[in-house]
């Protein structure tokens, strides 16, 4: 049987109109000025130009991060509070994790391919990689699957709960294993970047790291609006259907 | 331009338009998405 989430989809708060396409437009000239950056950093004395795939690698993937992390905040908060609101945040957070993570993927292996020798190795952060990729499609998949909404947003939440506990072993995969790929681009803790001799490349990490940070926000505001106007669809639909129902004769019920 | 090390730079420059691919495959990748997203809000509003 279908149930209702019981929830009207809440008016947009104020703001909303005109913060959103703000962010979009603050997102996109920071992600040019940074492309522009890497794009006159002199190259590596190793790596050539291959070194500018490294900004919006490291970022894509830390973006990813942020992704799964957020919807799993919100994947909680929904199993606590039972608001869709929370769901349809964290159905955007992994919408938007998936593809950068694709991109992580993607961006890596022609990356790999000239320095390392080869596009995939089943190293220890490539394969938790591939791994959180494959977890989040199921993700995705299983909400296709669901017709009912509220099953829908509980199962989702479960996942993208669990799911979470991959984030932190990606990202120490390189300490504890050691394996090819080697430590993160930038660390605060050690207090090194491999970015460090090409000063203006670093910068373009900065500015990247902003750009695709506001960049994020923006995607999860924009997706979590569509979200919320295909909730209000799914529930007009509904509506109408238990209206048919209820007005059509009742048959084969005796008297 | 010279590199940043002012040492001399391998063969690794027959690899440069990997860099260019990267950053097209990040065009396709976030361009095909925003299309995604602006047809499915469009489609919304006009059933609406």
């Amino acid at each position: 049987m279908i149930q209702t989430s019981h929830e009207r989809a809440p008016t947009p708060a104020p703001g909303a109109r005109w913060l959103t396409p703000v962010l979009g437009y603050g997102s996109a000239a920071l992600i040019a000025v940074g492309v522009v950056l890497t794009f006159l950093a002199p190259p590596d004395s190793l790596q050539g130009y291959l070194s500018r795939i490294l900004p919006i690698h490291a970022q894509s993937a830390w973006i990813a991060y942020l992704s799964f992390f957020v919807s799993a905040a919100c994947s909680l908060a929904y199993l606590i509070t039972r608001r869709m609101h929370w769901d349809r945040i964290a159905h955007a957070s992994v919408e938007i994790g998936v593809i950068l993570i694709a991109f992580t993927l993607l961006s890596g292996a022609f990356w790999g391919y000239p320095t390392w020798g080869t596009w995939w190795q089943w190293d220890a952060r490539l394969t938790t990689t591939a791994l959180m990729f494959a977890v989040y499609i199921g993700y995705l998949l299983v909400r296709g699957m669901l017709e009912d909404p509220v099953r829908r947003a509980r199962t989702a939440a479960v996942i993208a709960v669990v799911a979470s506990v991959g984030v932190p072993i990606n990202y120490m995969s390189v300490y504890w294993w050691r394996t090819l790929h080697q430590t993160p681009t930038f660390s605060i803790a050690e207090g090194h970047s491999y970015l460090g001799g090409n000063p203006m490349l670093q910068t373009a990490f900065w500015v990247m790291f902003l750009g695709m940070t506001i960049g994020y926000v923006y995607l999860l505001r924009f997706r979590a609006q569509i979200a919320h106007k295909q909730a209000a669809r799914e529930e007009r639909e509904l509506e109408m259907e238990l209206r048919a129902l209820q007005s059509k004769p009742q048959q084969g019920v005796r008297t | 331009m010279e590199p940043n090390t002012g040492l001399p730079v391998t063969d690794m420059h027959r690899w440069d338009h990997f860099v260019l691919i990267v950053y097209g495959i990040a065009i396709v990748l976030f361009g095909g998405y925003m299309m995604y997203l602006y047809r499915l809000r469009k489609q919304l509003e006009e059933t609406e």
